[in-house]
């Protein structure tokens, strides 16, 4: 009796499992499947080119404006003692929750043209590529510093006390020995931070709208394809799929190859 | 750079941290080998940090050779670290680990090579730090630390995480440190066997506080209350009244028996009830195919539990309706044929009977 229960609830969890992969892979497969044999042509399709030319400048601008901005958030996060920390650590991370249309009529209420900040602004900010970057930056910033301030906590400071006795200043040991043991972390959330990026829809259309060769990043020319244009929509999201399982491969060889230092 | 006379001095040193206190510790350590004892959230760890220069302290003055060094970055001091768990660098080989205080200072990187020799780890220049046993690893720290040749060495348990056997190498090779380099060395740790090993001095730390200094021999034997007597496995503390005070002697009733303790300079009437200890190992068993000279403060007692420790025994006496712990090299114990249930006379030496005041 015991000896079949083991096996019904073996074969649950089994069955769980072959139902969840076929229900990740069926899509996926789908749009391979469907995506027709012109699809090299369609990347000389205009529409599409601007698209990506867009997307992935936007997208890795973000990532740069992450590295910058975010790693100071994420150590002041990690090591710093200030009032409201928690508070404002949960402020920080409300974008990763907050539904992206939501994000974007937010934006739009700051740096619209009648918006808090927008309206003493000397030029337009919606509608624009910069609003792009601002939508992206809004939503994705959050999953790099997430990352970094974990890093920076699971990194044991007596690593750096030891340096610093050795004669190396703050920023030597930041430097040479804080940095270095948090490449793992870094390339993990900045690899989020850009996928995220690139994948962003709700924010975007809302507050950069859905201009061509401006505002229309791959997700938003898929959109607009969809209705008119379906080869174009599934050949963009053929290399949406490819970018997106290259960086996932990436980050798990690359995370276990230096994963070991920490 | 570093040089010449070798003193670190620490007066009424106050750190206060989230809620924890180290208060006004005055210490003075010289070219010595200092042993500070103390549990766990003691404010060990805190201490040597306040030294190395990474917490800064809230009053009080720490010097190194006459100089105040209180406020001075712990990249300009010149003091070895070597914290718990080691702390080397993961992402380093050992030589890399080795070499980053004398890149950072612009030394002579010879030296690399003479401290690995000194402290026979030569040969695992070019291995990664995390392919190491605990004992190499304590090794390459303490090279790491010592390359630069520091003024002053700081060790928190360094042997916390060792099995026996190379936790009494890694005390071999510390003694050779102490021999060979002329450092002050303060060494943090929890184990009172360790502090007494290596310590030419020693000091008890509780609660933030020194309570207790001296040569290792006088803190093991006269702790200053039971608790660390307890800490420092002086297990027998007994309560008896003293009921006559002679010139240099006095006598306690306990138990039954009147001991002979030496009167030491607490001020103590007739009547008074006070507080006694003896380490386990300075009860003595007496016996009764030797003829000895002088058997002080004999007692009977029978031998409830017996536990072998290798090369000693301890034993559970019953004595009265108390009972007394006492150690006995493992060879006597077989000598005498002891055995569980067996009476035996066992002596309290009277200069190892310590009186730690009256019962408040």
């Amino acid at each position: 009796m015991a000896s079949l229960r083991i096996e019904i609830w073996k074969i649950v969890i089994f069955a769980s499992f072959l139902f969840y992969i076929c229900y990740i892979t069926l899509p996926i497969l789908s749009v391979f499947v469907r995506v027709g044999s012109d699809f090299i042509t369609q990347l000389s399709n205009p529409v599409v080119v601007s698209a990506i030319k867009l997307s992935i400048i936007t997208s890795s601008v973000t990532a740069l404006v992450a590295i910058v901005v975010g790693t100071p958030v994420a150590y002041a996060l990690a090591r710093w003692r200030f009032r409201y920390k928690h508070a404002l650590e949960t402020l920080i991370e409300l974008p990763i929750v907050l539904p992206p249309a939501v994000a974007g009529v937010a934006l739009l209420m700051a740096f619209g043209r009648n918006g808090l900040v927008g309206s003493y602004a000397p030029m337009d900010i919606a509608f624009t590529t910069l609003a792009v970057i601002m939508a992206q930056s809004f939503v994705a910033t959050p999953f790099y510093v997430r990352s970094m301030k974990s890093a920076f906590d699971n990194l044991d400071t007596k690593i750096e006390g030891v340096a610093r006795t050795l004669g190396a200043s703050e920023f030597r040991t930041f430097v040479s020995i804080t940095l270095p043991l948090t490449v793992p972390s870094f390339v993990g959330g900045l690899v989020m931070c850009w996928a995220r990026a690139l994948g962003e829809f709700g924010a975007t259309l809302m507050f950069a709208g859905n201009f061509i060769g401006r505002t229309q990043t791959m997700p938003l020319a898929i959109y607009s394809a969809l209705q008119t244009d379906l080869q174009s929509a599934l050949s963009l999201s053929v290399i949406l799929i490819i970018l997106s399982f290259t960086i996932l491969v990436f980050v798990k060889i690359f995370g276990r190859r230096v994963g070991a230092f920490v | 750079m570093c040089g010449g006379e070798k003193i670190i001095k620490i007066e009424n040193l106050n750190l206060h941290l989230d809620g924890f206190s180290l208060s006004n510790i005055s210490l003075f350590v010289d070219a010595e080998y200092f042993t500070i004892l103390g549990r766990t959230g003691s404010g060990k760890t805190l201490l040597l940090e306040c030294i190395a220069g990474l917490k800064t302290p809230n009053s009080g003055r720490i010097s190194l050779m006459g100089k105040d060094i209180t406020n001075l970055k712990p990249e300009k001091r010149c003091i070895g670290y070597v914290p718990q768990d080691y702390a080397l660098f993961p992402h380093m080989s050992v030589e890399k680990n080795i070499k980053f205080g004398i890149i950072m200072r612009k030394m002579h990187p010879d030296k690399v090579k003479r401290i690995s020799d000194h402290l026979n780890i030569s040969h695992l220049l070019e291995r990664s730090v995390r392919d190491l046993s605990g004992g190499e690893k304590q090794r390459v720290a303490l090279a790491r630390a010592l390359v630069l040749e520091p003024k002053v060495l700081l060790l928190d348990e360094p042997t916390a995480a060792l099995d026996k056997q190379t936790k009494e190498e890694i005390w071999k090779v510390l003694k050779e440190v102490r021999e060979d380099m002329n450092i002050a060395i303060i060494h943090v740790t929890h184990d009172f066997e360790e502090a007494f090993a290596l310590g030419d001095r020693t000091a008890v730390m509780e609660n933030g506080k020194i309570i207790q200094e001296g040569v290792p021999e006088k803190v093991f034997r006269e702790p200053m209350d039971d608790r660390i007597a307890n800490f420092l496995g002086a297990r027998n503390i007994i309560e008896g009244e003293v009921v006559d005070v002679r010139r240099d002697v006095l006598n306690v009733s306990w138990n039954g028996y009147t001991l002979e303790i030496p009167k030491n300079s607490f001020s103590l009437s007739l009547k008074e009830r006070i507080k006694l200890c003896i380490r386990p190992e300075d009860v003595h068993i007496v016996r009764e195919d030797i003829p000895s000279k002088r058997r002080e403060n004999q007692l009977i007692g029978r031998i409830i539990k017996v536990l072998p420790r290798g090369a000693f025994v301890t034993m559970f006496v019953e004595v009265g309706s108390e009972e007394l712990v006492v150690d006995v090299p493992t060879h006597v114990y077989e000598k005498l044929g002891l055995f569980e249930d067996k009476e035996i006379k066992i002596s309290l030496k009277k200069d190892r009977l310590h009186c730690m005041g009256a019962v408040e």
